[in-house]
């Protein structure tokens, strides 16, 4: 007699017990299972009803599968519960260390005139849409009460390069802070980098501070989205990303493209663009509704049907790109891809829960107004002064930063209490964004079959994971994406 | 391949009441009087310094028996031992008339058996568990650890489960730290006794300045795991000893070997531990070991690497995306795809490894991990390609 | 013009919130009064104005399944609410290991 047991030995006699999960129609044949950490499985339709009613036979080759992402479990085992437990533990850790993004509008002067952007004044007197030192200083106050032991400084505008004092100013204020304070502290300047030089270069290298600036693609489409005096946006682009790369290193400076109805039929070209020009990455992003946009009814001109088809026109070109051996990476799907297949969150304010406004970010704009995020003082730019939490020379930080403004959003949004995103297989990768819904639909929740939002990313969820399922090359290549390397 | 134990030709000494058990060797002259007394001298020559505990000769030198006071104690050992050197130290039985040889300095690789009994009963075990008392074996491992020398930068434990008796490993543990503390140490457990949080607890309170504990998961599918292992509810204890051990900062490895059984999941197992256990320090592949149990199991067992290349390459890829730390170990360099290279260890000891007469001709053989011996004479890949 | 259509569901089966979280999910294309008649909930559904009578068919099949997928998705709330507890429990007690 053999001294070894059989495998049917060690097989489970009795029924599984099941573990919370969510569950949505993928398309006419699938289900996607979700857990508590955002693991998901595809299963053919006939199967969910059988998961659930436990009639699945325990033979059935789904059983390991189910056991291993935690859909399941048999009575007593207790590993599939601590690890459940840990990577909940671990996405929300971020929450804990509350906000590390501050928003310094330094002024709203720009040297161009986009016509989708709202904030921006042409004017050229200094003072009236500047930040003042007395503001800057308090506003600093308020970034050190924030408990995160990491802290970033964005610069904004306008173009931040117009009122460089201030940047300096609040730069060397910061750093001669953080010597007591000893934050991990980073600064950014988002900045078109036309009006770069070498004495801006040189400040920037000797603080270490990273570059953000725009591309929207080849230069007739960059030059028509960003009208300034010479047309030479792209060029003036071009020359600055060279001057800063030499300067500060190659991956201190980045991009940002904005999407508008002429972007459309370009992804292709407007990828190439940025494959021309040395970048690893590149973010497609929607035309967002702030701004002249939503006024000026641009938003409007194009549906998010036409989008999702250029990002998945776009996508799919990465992707293969990706397949050729060259590593390029699809910003937003990555972000998104993080959280399906990692513990971790980036933290990205669009895909938060609580909503990311006020925790992951917070702005200070040029005359004192603290908003709770970006797209908030875009709104209130617009006359909407919903998401301004108060001024930073009349309020406290716990005044501004326990305001009802901001509370009421966060807790009305939370997409575990919101309706439909309650029972949303997706809940796990989506994300509150009041400040959207509220701009567009005047409600912090929204109706979400008619918001565009839950439209968008929804499709983008099923798309990722219809990509994943199909192709397992291309299951790894977004592992990558997801863990960034 | 080197032989660490067996009979000798004679052990002649003096007082046979006299216990000789664990001596170190020493090839050195000079050495205080009252150090030889401790010591074991291996002879080479026709200078013999006097006062040592014991001579050890190899057959070669068998005529320098008649240079040794006649009241000496020395051993015959045949050429088989010509590697003992400086620093090892060694067993020896008089009654039983044999040596084994317990630690080499000169050997990167050397590990100490705890114990060989375990709570697991692996279908592949290439060191067979038995279940009776082998207390004296600790006994032994508490005399031996102050005789290794203090610069021996790795050294590991195995068994059996070396956690078996919990309280003696805990202490053979800390006795280690006290005498070697700038030794890396290196643990082979199953991890199931890391659940009991006391115990993971008491552990990392010895504060071992660099250890690793290498725990074995061989599926993400429980019932496959504790099928391979021969243990109910093996998996979940596992896990939670992991868990255990990382909530408290000890560094662990977790190590899977590569057979028909746990190939069918090797890329679900990955992904598993990338999801789940993304905080282990190490993750080793290893291949098969065609010793103990795995010839008794070679039907369920045994699939030749070159039918699993691509599984495990895209395994290795998985892991390699989430940033973890891999090693694919006990592969021959022929038998896996080129994108392994920058994980392939040439990990055999220097004991076990060997190469098949296929391999004569092949141009990367020291790039190449080889062979366990065992794999050579009891079966091997039919599909070597000398480079 | 408006195309309308009825729906019966055995209260045996059937919860009135799961029939409401369907009828909201549809919102965008047809609207859904629910009542009851002591056995059955009777939802009479009726297009959105502008609404197209493909989309409107459409949109009615898509509530049939929604009714279904929230009824399961009652049962498997109901069923895993005692273990989610005691998960969210394991997470947010004082073990210290996060996973990176």
């Amino acid at each position: 007699m053999s001294k070894f047991q059989k495998l049917e030995f060690y097989a489970q006699q009795r029924p599984y017990e099941l573990l919370p999960f969510k569950f949505d129609r993928l398309n006419d044949n699938e289900y996607v299972i979700t857990n508590m950490a955002g693991e998901f499985h595809v299963i053919p339709v006939p199967m969910l009803e059988s998961i659930i009613s436990k009639t699945l036979p325990l033979t059935s080759e789904l059983i390991p599968t189910l056991r291993s992402k935690q859909f399941i479990r048999f009575t007593n085992e207790q590993a599939p519960l601590q690890l459940l437990a840990l990577k909940i533990r671990t996405r929300l850790s971020r929450l804990a260390e509350f906000t590390n993004l501050h928003i310094f509008v330094v002024t709203l002067r720009c040297d161009h005139s986009c016509p989708y952007c709202q904030v921006s004044r042409q004017s050229e007197s200094k003072g009236e849409f500047d930040m003042t030192t007395e503001m800057a200083d308090k506003s600093l106050d308020f970034v050190f009460m924030s408990p995160n032991p990491a802290i970033k400084i964005e610069f904004q505008g306008g173009e931040p390069l117009l009122n460089f004092e201030m940047v300096r100013y609040v730069v060397l204020k910061a750093k001669k802070r953080n010597v007591k304070e000893g934050r991990d502290l980073q600064f950014v300047i988002a900045t078109t980098l036309s009006l770069l030089n070498d004495d801006v270069l040189d400040f920037c290298k000797q603080h270490n501070i990273v570059l953000s600036s725009s591309l929207d693609g080849p230069m007739d489409l960059h030059n028509a989205n960003r009208p300034r005096p010479g047309r030479d946006s792209h060029q003036r682009f071009e020359e600055g990303l060279k001057k800063a790369r030499a300067a500060l290193g190659y991956d201190q400076v980045s991009a940002l493209m904005t999407t508008t109805d002429k972007s459309l039929p370009r992804a292709r070209d407007i990828i190439d663009e940025y494959l021309r020009l040395g970048f690893d990455g590149i973010f497609l992003r929607t035309l967002s509704p702030y701004g002249f946009a939503i006024k000026t009814k641009k938003f409007m001109s194009y549906d998010t049907e036409r989008w999702l088809e250029f990002y998945k026109e776009g996508l799919e070109y990465i992707i293969d790109l990706n397949k050729s051996g060259i590593r390029f990476v699809e910003q937003y799907s990555s972000l998104v891809l993080t959280k399906m297949l990692t513990s971790e969150d980036p933290g990205f304010v669009d895909l938060m829960n609580p909503a990311g406004a006020g925790i992951a970010a917070i702005v200070f704009n040029y005359d004192g107004s603290v908003y709770a995020s970006d797209e908030s003082r875009m709104l209130a730019e617009m006359g909407d002064q919903t998401f301004r939490l108060g001024n930073i020379l009349e309020h406290s930080y716990e005044e501004i930063i326990l305001s009802d403004q901001l509370l009421d959003a966060l807790e009305n949004s939370f997409t575990l209490s919101a309706p439909m995103c309650s029972d949303c297989a997706f809940e796990p990768y989506c994300g509150a964004e009041p400040v959207y819904h509220h701009a567009i639909y005047k409600d912090v929740v929204a109706r979400k079959p008619e918001s565009s939002f839950c439209k968008r990313n929804m499709a983008i969820f099923k798309h990722l994971i219809e990509l994943m399922e199909s192709d397992e090359q291309i299951k790894r290549i977004f592992m990558g994406w997801a863990n960034r390397c | 391949m080197l032989k660490l134990g067996g009979k000798i030709i004679r052990i002649h000494a003096v007082d046979v009441h006299r216990d000789l058990t664990l001596l170190k060797v020493s090839t050195s002259r000079n050495l205080p009087e009252v150090l030889r007394r401790e010591i074991a001298y291996l002879v080479s020559d026709q200078e013999i310094p006097r006062g040592f505990a014991h001579y050890l000769l190899l057959e070669k030198h068998k005529h320098l028996v008649e240079v040794l006071l006649s009241d000496s104690d020395y051993s015959l050992l045949p050429d088989d031992y010509s590697y003992i050197d400086d620093g090892d130290i060694i067993r020896l039985s008089a009654d039983r008339q044999s040596i084994s040889v317990l630690f080499r300095a000169s050997s990167p690789h050397n590990s100490i058996l705890v114990t060989e009994q375990c709570n697991h009963y692996c279908l592949m075990c290439s060191q067979p568990p038995k279940a009776a008392d082998d207390s004296w074996i600790l006994d032994e491992i508490e005399s031996l650890i102050p005789l290794i020398p203090k610069d021996t930068r790795e050294l590991g434990f195995t068994g059996g489960e070396p956690t078996t008796n919990r309280e003696r490993f805990l202490k053979i543990i800390s006795l280690t730290k006290s005498y070697l503390p700038r030794t890396a140490i290196h643990i082979l457990s199953n991890g199931r006794s890391f659940k009991d949080p006391a115990f993971a607890e008491k552990y990392a309170r010895i504060e071992l300045h660099d250890a690793m504990i290498g725990i074995p998961v061989y599926s993400d599918d429980p019932t496959l795991h504790d099928y391979i292992v021969q243990a109910q509810g093996a998996f979940d204890e596992t896990i939670q000893g992991i868990l255990n051990l990382k909530r408290l900062g000890q560094k662990v490895e977790i190590r899977v070997v590569i057979h028909k059984l746990s190939v069918q999941r090797l890329p679900e197992l990955c992904e598993f531990i990338a999801r789940n256990l993304l905080f282990v320090d190490h993750v080793a592949l290893m291949g098969l070991e065609m010793m103990g149990f795995t010839r008794a199991n070679l039907d369920e067992l045994w699939i030749d690497p070159v039918e699993y290349k691509d599984t495990l390459s895209k395994s290795v890829s998985i892991l390699a995306r989430y940033g973890m730390n891999i090693s694919v170990y006990n592969h021959q360099l022929c038998l896996v795809n080129r994108d392994i290279q920058p994980y392939y260890r040439k990990s055999i000891s220097d004991w076990k490894n060997e190469y098949a007469p296929e391999c004569l001709s092949c141009t990367k053989q020291s790039e190449c991990g080889g062979f366990f011996a065992s794999g050579v004479k009891f079966g091997y890949s039919k599909h070597l390609t000398p480079f | 013009m408006d195309f309308s259509h009825k729906l019966l569901f055995d209260e045996r089966l059937y919860d009135a919130q799961v029939l409401q979280k369907a009828a909201y999910r549809s919102i965008n294309v047809l609207t859904v009064d629910i009542t009851s008649d002591g056995k059955q909930f009777v939802c009479a559904l009726s297009s959105n104005i502008g609404m197209d009578e493909q989309s409107f068919l459409s949109a009615v099949q898509e509530f049939k399944k929604d009714a279904l997928d929230y009824q399961l998705r009652h049962r498997l709330a109901v069923e895993t609410q005692p273990i989610k507890n005691l998960i969210l429990g394991l997470a947010f007690s004082k073990t210290g290991l996060i996973s990176e």
